[in-house]
């Protein structure tokens, strides 16, 4: 059989993005010349402003971690042939449920989070799915249909049930910044791993994840490295487990103190699994390969005896139920509750994440980097001696995604040198 | 003779073929000159090469006795060759003027449109040249072979001496077909050279008057069309015999595989197309339905597959009702199918051969474990198949998309043969095929037949049709007309069921031909 071989074409589809994102700067760069600031200055600010400081690291993640959720939402929904504008809605819905079962459920922590994960997945998801009903069954085209339910939810959630029944009590009126839902029990809210010191139980917990990180990393690792099998490949992986467990174990019980004020929270390492379930659903599941056939060629899919509707419905749940949880992040590991003036957009920004990183799982996980870390940094850019508004970031956004529109003129570009040798 | 185009070793390397390997040639005028060869061979290179799309890495082109560097369409044009691609180049929603005008519109002062000199000037210039069309009509209500004949017209418009034609005759029906070969003689006789594509070799030897033969991107022949037959073109195209009447061993008939029952069945447009439609298929035989297209055969065999609702009637495989069942109980049943379009339903293109190789079985064992794919067995299984039926490249991480349409097909009729069917429902399995790869999946059926598999073929090919089918039936208007016993009919009773004559009939009636948009 013949090897497979990484070709020019090959990478010219890895440099594509890439060559997307340093027009995306360029532009950026002429437009702040062009305002008459420094742009060198300016980019050096910017990621000042994203890696200066653990704060400023913190704040970079935090806006990565929900990225990363909102564009695996519109990433998931094209593979199967759907075009999911409505992450935001489902985002929307997925904050809002995450503020219910936070203030008016009262559990210990570790139901109680599990329980908002569950309940604010199955919110947004129907959400999504009234949508992905509307096209098997009426034919009504998704992007139609999510826009609107975009507007449905944001009027429903933010102009009523944030202002009327689940407005908090007393400070209602006063100022704006103290509008919103009532604060969520402690219990609901995520580990902020840097800044809190979990008490002892915590402790134990964080002591059980590391063993079952390092176990499966371990089991892997030596599956596919070594040539252990059988009854001593889990004996490796349990002593490497136990090893590293109880090194950990002296750090993690002498833990006294965090570092106030840092944001940062384990929803990152949500986002973290959430690529690498996704990716192992759509190339490693055969409901992902139903999934992925389906987007390609429906017809083909039909043929084969795929159940077209039923995958486009669960799809869809589960596109609306990613964003969903980009919305718990943000009630649960930052905000605490729905405030007044929802920091939304991230569900917008998840079709640039998808778009940009060619709604491959790690393509989307590398995109949102990116653009969290310029988020981050974009609010240093608006001190002193720069004072860059921080739209500016927006603009970069904007730019790279209209060079990935143009995905087949770069292509075509990129591809000149080889045509040439061909003539 | 005139020579008009001649070719002197004309060379062309792509990255991993040598196309053309010195080629050298000489079209003189008012001839038709065909170009065969199998699918690979070159022959789409080398027109590229004279329409100016590609340059060759060495060699001379030589038109009317001047040495031309061709470097592009427009420069070719300019030289009088005009090329009409196998697949249109027309706008659907314009009108055949407005089509065939496109690009060197007539204005009026101040650069205005002036449409009604373009319909008259069109009007005019397909009544020179005895080409009937309706200059009014939008494009995408008129047939294929009318299409056809607004691209030869814009050709001809633009100044055309020498006209490529490639493939011309694939996606038309043997009436239409009949019709174009009738414009040809007619250019010919107007002073106007043709190169005539093709693999077809009864086409070929029909219209052209000299033949030449590409083999690996060489000429291997060059004969006069009446020198000729199709074995020894064949012998050229492939480089050994090639067999056209298959010897078949008598039909061990067995029971019932499948049974349709009063079938009827809708088109997209919620018209009838499928009427009263009834038959047996018995264990052990090809049964061939034949019938021009757009007669419901297509219709017919997306109910029989599951993938289109039927409005009455029932269907039976193997003794069991599967009336209104989804394409995947069928499957589960036994139900294999080769679709007509293996692109567009056939494969999935951007998955690789591997992945193709299992669409339709993805949940069976053992390429699925539980919900997990079991990819170790999925390309163990696709490198097997690889190897079982030659499908080149041989590389299971390949996309369908960039195999050569005899591979494709080769995918496509390796899996659904791998399901080990009861029935088997091949609709067109060699449409666009070269000899070669025809070859290969008529043995394919043949020995699912002998293995004792139930065959329903569809085809548009009438000889496909009569050198396989143990019993044959023939479609019109929807409903089944005819049915005729295997080697004891002829063409001509076939041909004159297809145009709808029942056999009752008398035979002074004029056939009606089932007219078709």
């Amino acid at each position: 059989m013949l090897k497979r071989k990484f070709t020019y074409e090959n990478l010219v589809d890895l440099l594509v993005p890439l060559v997307c994102i340093l027009l995306g700067f360029i532009v950026g760069m002429i437009l702040i010349a062009v305002a008459g600031k420094n742009p060198f200055g300016a980019y050096f600010a910017l990621f000042q402003g994203a890696f200066g400081s653990l704060s400023n690291i913190s704040e970079s993640v935090l806006k990565t971690a929900v990225l990363v959720f909102t564009g695996l939402s519109v990433g998931l929904a094209y593979r199967v042939g759907l075009f999911n504008i409505g992450a935001e809605g489902q985002f929307i819905i997925g904050a809002i449920s995450a503020a219910f079962i936070g203030h008016w459920v009262r559990l210990p922590a570790f139901l109680h989070i599990p329980l908002i994960f569950l309940f604010a997945m199955i919110t947004s998801g129907i959400w999504a799915l009234i949508a992905g009903w509307l096209k098997v069954s009426r034919g009504v085209h998704e992007v139609i249909s999510t826009i609107m339910l975009n507007w449905v939810a944001y009027y429903l959630v933010e102009n009523w049930l944030v202002v009327g029944p689940m407005a908090v009590q007393g400070a209602a009126g006063s100022t704006i910044s103290e509008a919103g839902t009532p604060m969520i029990y402690p219990t609901a809210k995520l580990w902020r791993f840097v800044s809190d010191v979990p008490d002892l139980i915590g402790k134990i917990f964080v002591l059980i994840a590391i063993a079952l990180v390092v176990f499966f990393l371990a089991y892997y690792a030596l599956k596919r490295g070594t040539k252990i099998k059988g009854k001593a490949l889990w004996f490796f992986s349990v002593i490497t487990t136990a090893v590293v467990s109880a090194v950990s174990a002296v750090f993690v019980f002498q833990w006294q103190s965090g570092i106030p004020g840092i944001r940062m929270n384990i929803g990152i390492f949500f986002a973290l699994a959430a690529v690498v379930i996704i990716y192992f659903l759509l190339f490693r599941t055969v409901l992902g390969y139903e999934i992925r056939a389906i987007g390609f060629n429906n017809q083909a899919a039909k043929y084969a005896g795929i159940n077209v509707k039923r995958n486009i419905l669960l799809t869809m749940f589960l596109a609306g139920a990613l964003a969903g949880l980009g919305g718990v992040l943000m009630v649960c590991g930052t905000e605490f509750r729905f405030p007044g003036v929802f920091p939304g957009g991230y569900g917008f920004d998840g079709i640039a994440m998808a778009l940009i990183g060619q709604n491959s799982p790690f393509g989307i996980l590398l995109a949102s980097v990116l653009f969290g870390i310029i988020r981050g940094g974009s609010t240093a850019m608006q001190l002193p001696p720069y004072k860059i508004h921080k739209t500016f970031a927006d603009i970069i956004q904007g730019s790279v995604v209209l060079f990935i529109s143009a995905y087949f003129i770069i292509q075509y570009i990129l591809m000149l040198p080889r045509k040439r040798r061909e003539v | 003779m005139e020579a008009v185009c001649e070719l002197k070793g004309i060379c062309k390397r792509f990255p991993a073929v040598l196309a053309n390997d010195h080629i050298s040639l000489s079209v003189n005028k008012q001839e038709v000159f065909a170009i065969v060869g199998e699918n690979g061979a070159g022959k789409t290179t080398l027109m590229n090469i004279i329409y100016g799309l590609y340059q060759p890495d060495s060699g001379q082109i030589l038109i009317r006795g001047k040495e031309e560097r061709i470097s592009g369409p427009s420069h070719a044009i300019a030289l009088g060759i005009g090329m009409v691609h196998q697949h249109f180049m027309l706008i659907p929603v314009f009108t055949v003027a407005e089509n065939i005008v496109l690009g060197i519109e007539p204005t009026k002062a101040g650069g205005i449109l002036d449409l009604d000199r373009a319909k008259k000037e069109v009007a005019d210039f397909s009544k020179k040249y005895g080409l009937q069309i309706d200059p009014d009509a939008r494009v995408q209500h008129i047939s294929v072979g009318m299409q056809q004949r607004v691209e030869i017209i814009k050709a001809l418009f633009r100044g055309a001496e020498i006209l490529i034609l490639d493939e011309p005759t694939a996606v038309l029906t043997p009436l239409e077909t009949e019709e174009l070969f009738e414009t040809i003689r007619a250019l010919i006789s107007q002073g106007k050279t043709v190169i005539f594509i093709s693999h077809k070799l009864k086409e070929v030897l029909a219209i052209a008057d000299r033949i030449a033969v590409l083999r690996g991107g060489k000429v291997s022949g060059l004969v006069d069309a009446k020198d000729a037959d199709e074995a020894l073109l064949a012998r050229m195209m492939v480089g050994r015999d090639v067999v056209f009447e298959y010897t078949k061993t008598p039909a061990k008939i067995g029971a019932i595989a499948l049974e349709a029952k009063n079938l009827v069945a809708k088109n997209d447009r919620g018209l009838e197309a499928v009427k009263n439609v009834s038959f047996q298929l018995r264990q052990g035989e090809i049964v061939g339905i034949a019938g021009v297209e757009g007669n419901g055969q297509t219709e017919l065999v997306e109910v029989l597959t599951g993938m289109r609702s039927q409005e009455k009637g029932e269907i039976y495989l193997a003794g069991e009702s599967f009336t209104k069942s989804a394409v995947n109980a069928l499957r589960h049943a036994g139900m294999a199918h080769i679709p007509q379009d293996r692109q567009r339903t056939g494969l999935v293109l951007p998955f690789n051969v591997a992945e193709n190789l299992v669409l339709g079985m993805q949940r069976q064992s053992p390429f699925a474990k539980g919900h997990a794919q079991n990819q170790a067995e999925i390309v163990s299984f696709a490198i097997e198949k690889i190897q079982e039926f030659d499908i080149r490249p041989q590389a299971t991480w390949v996309q369908a998309k960039s195999l050569s349409g005899g591979n494709q097909q080769k995918v496509i009729v390796a899996r659904e043969i791998a399901t080990q069917p009861k029935v088997m429902i091949a609709s067109q399995p060699t449409r666009g095929l070269d000899v070669g790869a025809t070859e290969f999946v008529h043995n394919q059926l043949l020995a699912e037949r002998d293995s004792g598999k139930a065959i329903l073929l569809f085809s548009l090919e009438l000889d496909e049709i009569m050198s396989l089918s143990d019993r044959i039936m023939v479609m019109y208007g929807g409903e089944i007309v005819a049915e005729f016993q295997g080697g004891q009919v002829t063409r001509e009773e076939i041909g004159l069921a297809m145009l709808g004559w029942k056999k009752d009939q008398a035979l002074t009636e004029e056939p009606r031909l089932n007219a078709q948009a």
